[in-house]
């Protein structure tokens, strides 16, 4: 039973993205690719050097997208290229135990996506002994302060620009209702969750440059569907007049869309956004581009969701550590691209 | 001598009363203050909105005042939640009838109860350590089965237990609230097994001493609470937002214990309020969405709530400095 719950939910996941990468342009894996390179300058490697990537688990899109970006640079540059992934997201200490593994096996360089701020930590620290090169990839995001109280050296962080993501939301909106002054809201995620606040705070303060987006309200729904549900619920009470929703993940975009369909309001696509604004509409935008998120715009559920390129995190992690074995410094912090996918997407 | 029994009974009787009601008084008090600052809170709509997200919290947290009462307590629930939802979807996807899907749910449910039941009453652990090992445990399986993903696209006809309204207005889940509420307070007060599980609370060496099974009560305790995260979890919360997190319900407990002992029950077990918890959890559903009406920033919201739940104790232990 087991087995086969995972098999058809790999199917699933699997499927979908690949429908979504073959039907929508940014989606597919060599969109934002030149000539097979991302970053620029990246020098010959003068040998193959062994590159390990210890991701999360295989069993999200996310991370597939991830380990095939990483494998493919890795065959483009002629090195070796070895990806190392857990059962589920609960298990923090078998990674550590991987990476451990990794350190003794004498890899030239790592990327890791901890599945915490603080599990790696500890391996971490070995791994910056044993003078290893050390990419950090998208999530999560390993903060200053712990690398600099564990002596962790990082070459590089590698993920999308959160705070860019709410830019680009605040403007997508006060885009559409033009010469109309609107209100919106914001679904936040985690409280003190870096991600959140960076997605928070990129919309807040573009909204307050955007002279026709009144933000009335913002509030936590802590990543989870059920609580954006009804947190939405209670917004659109007591704002009947919103007109644009942005939520911090997709996760909560789903909560809210069904808030908002269930007080019979009209979600706007991209067939009939010049309604951006008239009264009962919402514009609801998530983030991340999670497949069923993806599905509802494609169907026309939902407004869209700024989805992100997790194929070119694990391209550039390839070329970060092939920059930094060969003595090149690659930039301390590589954004991959974003873009705020409608369902005119679509081919 | 006969009449000062008689006095003190009476006494007590009117004293539990008004502890009884104290957290019907803190309710009015915040339905006052929330109407007053919001027009919007005393609204149908609104009023509905709050009874349903009551119901999910409110029926987790009967079943954990049974386990409370037999002075134990199961910070499992929110996991049971997580497992027997996604369990009852996986079995949905896989093609079983809905119905017989839920009777799914509900086994791993009690399962997960019976489990936690007899590590504390066998294994003879303390029932914090044996629900929060149960708690990492059950966890971890709603990761494993699901691979951290969420299982969507479930029957439409399932969803109308979350989501669908009676009577064009009453919705599901309220429903099922005040049913299992009924259910709960019944047993408690006519059946055997409440009367046991308070006597187990008392003095668990002398109710066994009474020949009461006590390993089997406090089993009971523990499989009422898990079969009750199943259905007020696994199938009312996925039934409403369609779809089943293996991450859902974290902090859940938390929750149940908050609306258990806003009712009045005590942690120490043996004194246990069904009614209390009923309006515990209003209570908590009234607050958290009056300070969404409000907007109050998300930082200030989480110590208010804190604060009020403070002062809604405060009140409560007053009442029963009071009698004493």
């Amino acid at each position: 039973m087991k087995k086969f719950a995972l098999m058809a939910l790999l199917g699933m996941a699997l499927l979908a993205q690949g429908i979504f990468a073959a039907e929508v342009e940014f989606l597919e894996d060599s969109s934002g690719l030149t000539n097979g390179t991302y970053l620029q300058n990246v020098p010959k490697p003068s040998k193959p050097y062994n590159i390990a990537n210890i991701t999360r688990t295989l069993m999200n899109a996310h991370w597939v997208k991830n380990k095939d970006g990483f494998e493919a640079a890795a065959k483009h540059y002629g090195v070796n290229g070895n990806v190392f992934a857990v059962q589920s997201e609960a298990d923090v200490m078998d990674q550590a135990n991987i990476l451990d593994t990794i350190i003794e096996r004498k890899f030239d360089a790592i990327a890791v996506s901890p599945i915490t701020e603080q599990n790696l930590l500890p391996s971490l620290r070995k791994a910056t002994e044993a003078g290893i090169v050390i990419i950090n990839i998208d999530t999560a995001e390993i903060l200053e302060a712990d690398a600099k109280a564990n002596n962790i050296t990082l070459t590089s962080f590698i993920g999308s620009n959160n705070y860019e993501a709410g830019v680009i939301a605040a403007q997508f909106m006060s885009d559409q209702f033009g010469s109309k002054t609107a209100e919106v809201a914001v679904i936040e995620g985690m409280p003190g969750d870096t991600c959140a606040i960076d997605r928070t705070n990129g919309f807040t303060e573009k909204a307050k440059e955007l002279p026709n987006l009144k933000l009335v309200a913002s509030q936590t729904a802590r990543w989870d569907r059920l609580q954006a549900l009804e947190v939405t619920t209670g917004i659109l009470r007591a704002n009947p007049d919103i007109r644009g929703i942005y939520c911090n993940n997709d996760t909560m975009v789903l909560g809210a869309m069904q808030a908002a369909t269930d007080l019979g309001y009209t979600i706007l696509t991209s067939d009939n956004l010049d309604k951006a604004g008239e009264p009962k509409t919402l514009i609801i935008i998530g983030n991340d581009g999670i497949p069923e998120a993806l599905e509802s715009v494609r169907d026309g559920a939902l407004t869209g969701t700024i989805a992100q390129k997790p194929y070119l995190m694990g391209y550039a992690a390839i070329e970060a550590a092939i920059m930094a074995l060969e003595g090149q410094a690659p930039e301390a912090k590589i954004a991959t691209p974003i873009k705020l996918v409608l369902k005119n997407d679509w081919k | 001598m006969v009449s000062q029994v008689k006095t003190t009974t009476t006494k007590t009787a009117a004293m539990d009363t008004i502890r009884a009601n104290a957290v019907i008084l803190v309710l009015v008090l915040i339905i006052v203050a929330l109407s007053v600052a919001s027009p919007y809170f005393l609204t149908v709509g609104n009023i509905m909105d709050v009874a349903k997200q009551a119901s999910i919290n409110g029926i987790i947290a009967l079943g954990m005042t049974y386990v409370i009462t037999t002075g134990g307590i199961d910070l499992s629930v929110g996991s049971t939640w997580a497992l027997s939802g996604v369990v009852g979807a996986l079995l949905m996807k896989a093609g079983v009838p809905w119905p017989v899907a839920l009777l799914g749910c509900i086994a791993v449910g009690s399962l997960c109860g019976y489990l936690s039941g007899l590590l504390v009453t066998r294994g003879r652990l303390q029932p914090f350590i044996a629900t929060l090992a149960t708690m990492n445990v059950y966890r971890g399986i709603a990761l494993i089965i699901t691979g951290g993903y969420t299982v969507y696209g479930l029957p439409a006809d399932f969803r109308f237990i979350g989501g669908g309204v009676l009577f064009s207005i009453i919705p599901m889940p309220v429903i099922v609230l005040l049913l299992i509420f009924v259910v709960s307070w019944f047993i408690f007060r006519y059946q055997v097994l409440g009367r046991y599980l308070t006597a187990i609370g008392n003095n668990r060496e002398a109710a066994r001493l009474t020949g009461i099974n006590v390993n089997r009560m406090i089993v009971m305790a523990y499989v009422y609470s898990g079969l009750l995260a199943a259905i007020g979890g696994g199938i009312l919360a996925t039934a409403r937002i369609s779809a089943a997190e293996p991450t859902i319900g974290s902090g859940a407990e938390l929750d149940a214990i908050a609306a258990v002992v806003l009712g009045g029950t005590s942690m120490a077990g043996g004194n246990s309020r069904v009614f209390g918890t009923l309006i515990g959890a209003i209570l908590l559903s009234a607050i958290n969405n009056g300070l969404t009406l409000l907007n109050v920033p998300t930082y200030y919201k989480i110590a208010v709530i804190g604060l009020i739940i403070i002062a809604a104790m405060l009140i409560d232990s007053f009442g029963k400095e009071t009698r004493d």
